[in-house]
C-alpha cells in the first residue's frame, strides 16, 4: 500500500497509462500524476502515491474519534468501534482539479475520479452515473415552484443509484485483489453487485432474506451471483453477511468495502452542480434509509465549495421518509440528537431501516444546512409516483413517491420559495416496485373488438346524440 | 447457567483473541452478562459504554438474533443458553 519509491521516468508512467485510460487524456494524466507525487512527497503523515495510483486517497479515519488506518478493507474502529470513512490529501486534490479537468473526463461518474477512494479500470465501468437533470415544469407547476428539477438515477445500468456505489466499491475490491463480491440487500443492491461482478469477471455472493419477491431475486441471479437466501428478515440477512465477511474475506461493498462505496455517492452532488453550470442548487430533496446517500451528497457539495469549483450558499439538505420508518423524521420533529430505533414497517422497502447507521449525522447535516427530514403517510408514497409519472413521464420506485410526495409536503405548506432551485433525487426505477401502484386508479376501457362498441363506452355522449 | 457472548473481531484483542466469551453462572440480565465480561476483560469497557454506562449508539446488541432495544434494553432477562452478540452499527442495501 505505502510504496518506498515512485519512477518518475515520465515514458515508462506514460506508457501504464496509456494501457489503462483514455488515449485523449494520457498526457494530462500524466502530468497529474507527477503533480500527486511531488505534492504527496516530504508531507508530514502523508501516504507516497502508489505508482500509477490517480487517487488522492490519504486513508481511513474514524468518524467518532479519529483514529486512522490505512486503506484496507476494513470498516470498523478498532478503538471505538466506530465507522471509518475515507479521508483525501484535500490540499493537493484542490490544487489540481478545475472546472476544466473535469469536463475532459468521460461521461460518466468517474469523470470525478479525483474526489473519489478508487482507481478507475473500465472491468468496473457499466456506463455508471452523468445521469439526466431534467427540468420539471409540468411538476414544477402543480407544486408551484419555477425551477424544479429531476436528477434522474432510475436510468442507471441496474436502475438504480447503486450503480454508481457499486463501481466505486468494486474498484477497490479489484486494487486490494479481494476474490469475490458479495452485499446484503433487499434489492437494488442486489442487482447492481451482481452486474458489475460479472463485468468485472469476479464471482458474487448476494444475502438476501429468502421471502424477497421472485423478481428481485432473479434480477441478481440472471448476472450469475449466488443467492444466498436466508431464513430470516433483511436485519438477520445483514448480521449473517457481517459475519460471512470476516470468515471469507469476500468484498461486501456495504460492509467491509463500505467506507468507499459510500463515498460513490458523493458524484450526485457534483454531477448536479456540473449539470446546473456549476452552481449549487438551493434545495435538494434525498430519500433517507441509512442516511449514506444524504449526509455523502451534502458532503459532496461541501467538497465543491472548498475547492472552489461552485460558491456558496451550499443547499439546504431535505431528507424524505414514510410514516412506516422515519426514525430520523422522527427525531428531527423531536429535535433530538439520537436517533431512537424503530421496526420498519413500510411499503417503501428500499427505506426500510430501522436503525440507520448514518442517522445521527444525517440530523446534522439537515440542521447545519437549514432544511430538514420529512415523513409522509404510507398512503402518500404510491401518489407520490403516480402524481411524478403523470406530470413528468418518469416512473420511479417507492423510494422516489416518498421524496416526491415530501417535496409537496413542503410546497403545500408554502415552505419552499417558488423561485428556488430545487432538485429532488429520482434514485431508483418504478419497475423495480410495482406492486406498490398496482391499486391505484387508472384509466381503462374494456370493449368488443368492433368500433361501435368501442364509441359506446369513448364516446357515450356523441352516441347518445347520434340515436 | 452459562450464556455465550460473540465477539466480534474489531473487539477480539480485546479478549485474547476469543471470538465466543462464556459467561458463567448468575447472569440474569443483559447488562448482567455484560458487566460480567467486563469484569474478566476489562478494556473491552471501554469500546462498549461511554461515560455514563450506556452502550454506544453505533454499537448494536442482540439476544437470540433479536436487537435489545426491542425488548427491554440492557435489562433484558438471559436464561442458559442464550447467546449475546455484539456487532457495529448494520447499514443498508
Amino acid at each position: 500500500m505505502c510504496r518506498a519509491s515512485v519512477s518518475l521516468n515520465p515514458i515508462h508512467l506514460s506508457k501504464k497509462f496509456l494501457e489503462r485510460f483514455f488515449v485523449s487524456r494520457a498526457f494530462r494524466l500524466v502530468e497529474t500524476l507527477c503533480h500527486n507525487v511531488s505534492s504527496g512527497r516530504g508531507k508530514s503523515g502523508g501516504q507516497e502515491k502508489e505508482e500509477g495510483s490517480m487517487s488522492f486517497l490519504r486513508g481511513l479515519r474514524c468518524k467518532e474519534c479519529g483514529a486512522t488506518y490505512p486503506a484496507e478493507a476494513i470498516f470498523v474502529c478498532d478503538e471505538c468501534f466506530g465507522p471509518l470513512e475515507a479521508i483525501y490529501d484535500e490540499t493537493a486534490r484542490n490544487a489540481h482539479v478545475s472546472h476544466k479537468t473535469i469536463a475532459q473526463g468521460p461521461r460518466t461518474l468517474w469523470r470525478y475520479h479525483d474526489f473519489l477512494p478508487s482507481e478507475y479500470t473500465p472491468r468496473v465501468d457499466l456506463s455508471d452515473g452523468w445521469t439526466p437533470l431534467l427540468p420539471a415544469r409540468n411538476l414544477g407547476r402543480a407544486l408551484g415552484l419555477r425551477n424544479l428539477y429531476l436528477k434522474n438515477d432510475t436510468v442507471n445500468p441496474t436502475f438504480s443509484f447503486k450503480d454508481r456505489v457499486v463501481s466505486v466499491a468494486a474498484a477497490k475490491a479489484l486494487e486490494l485483489d479481494l476474490p469475490a463480491l458479495a452485499c446484503a440487500s433487499t434489492g437494488n443492491l442486489a442487482g447492481a453487485v451482481a452486474a458489475h461482478a460479472a463485468h468485472a469477471g469476479l464471482p458474487s455472493y448476494v444475502f438476501i432474506p429468502a421471502d424477497l419477491e421472485p423478481a428481485k431475486i432473479l434480477s441478481a441471479a440472471i448476472y450469475g451471483a449466488t443467492i444466498v437466501a436466508v431464513q430470516g428478515d433483511y436485519d438477520q440477512a445483514n448480521r449473517l453477511a457481517t459475519e460471512a465477511a470476516e470468515e471469507y474475506g469476500w468484498g461486501f461493498v456495504n460492509i467491509n468495502l463500505r467506507p468507499y462505496y459510500a463515498e460513490g455517492s458523493k458524484t450526485l452532488a457534483y454531477e448536479v452542480a456540473e449539470q446546473l453550470g456549476w452552481r449549487a442548487p438551493d434545495r435538494v430533496i434525498v430519500p433517507i434509509a441509512s442516511g449514506a446517500l444524504y449526509t455523502k451528497i451534502n458532503r459532496g457539495f461541501e467538497e465543491l465549495y472548498d475547492a472552489h469549483l461552485i460558491a456558496g450558499p451550499l443547499p439546504k439538505m431535505i431528507g424524505a421518509q414514510a410514516a412506516g420508518c422515519a426514525p430520523v423524521a422522527n427525531a428531527f420533529a423531536q429535535r433530538t440528537r439520537e436517533i431512537t430505533p424503530v421496526q420498519a414497517r413500510s411499503i417503501a422497502k428500499s427505506l426500510a431501516i430501522g436503525n440507520p447507521a448514518d442517522g445521527r449525522y444525517a440530523l446534522d447535516a439537515a440542521r447545519k444546512s437549514g432544511g430538514g427530514v420529512f415523513s409522509v403517510p404510507e398512503s402518500a408514497v404510491a401518489e407520490g409516483m403516480a402524481l411524478l409519472a403523470r406530470t413528468e413521464g418518469i416512473f420511479g420506485e417507492t423510494a422516489v413517491g416518498v421524496t416526491i410526495s415530501v417535496l409537496k409536503k413542503l410546497t403545500d405548506a408554502r415552505a419552499i420559495d417558488p423561485d428556488e432551485t430545487v432538485v429532488a433525487y429520482l434514485t431508483g426505477n418504478g419497475l423495480k416496485t410495482r406492486e406498490a401502484i398496482e391499486h391505484v386508479a387508472h384509466k381503462r376501457i374494456d370493449t368488443e373488438p368492433n368500433l361501435e362498441a368501442f364509441q359506446r363506452q369513448f364516446e357515450p355522449k356523441v352516441f347518445a346524440i347520434a340515436q | 447457567m452459562a450464556t455465550k457472548i460473540k465477539i466480534p473481531t474489531p473487539l477480539r484483542r480485546h479478549t485474547n483473541g476469543l471470538a465466543t466469551v462464556e459467561v458463567n453462572g448468575g447472569a440474569t440480565s443483559v447488562r448482567a452478562a455484560l458487566t460480567t465480561l467486563t469484569a474478566q476483560y476489562p478494556t473491552i469497557g471501554e469500546r462498549l459504554f461511554d461515560g455514563q454506562g450506556q452502550v454506544k449508539s453505533h454499537i448494536n446488541i442482540f439476544l437470540n438474533n433479536k436487537d435489545i432495544r426491542f425488548l427491554n434494553g440492557l435489562d433484558t432477562h438471559v436464561r442458559d443458553g442464550d447467546t449475546v452478540v455484539l456487532l457495529p452499527a448494520l447499514a443498508g442495501g
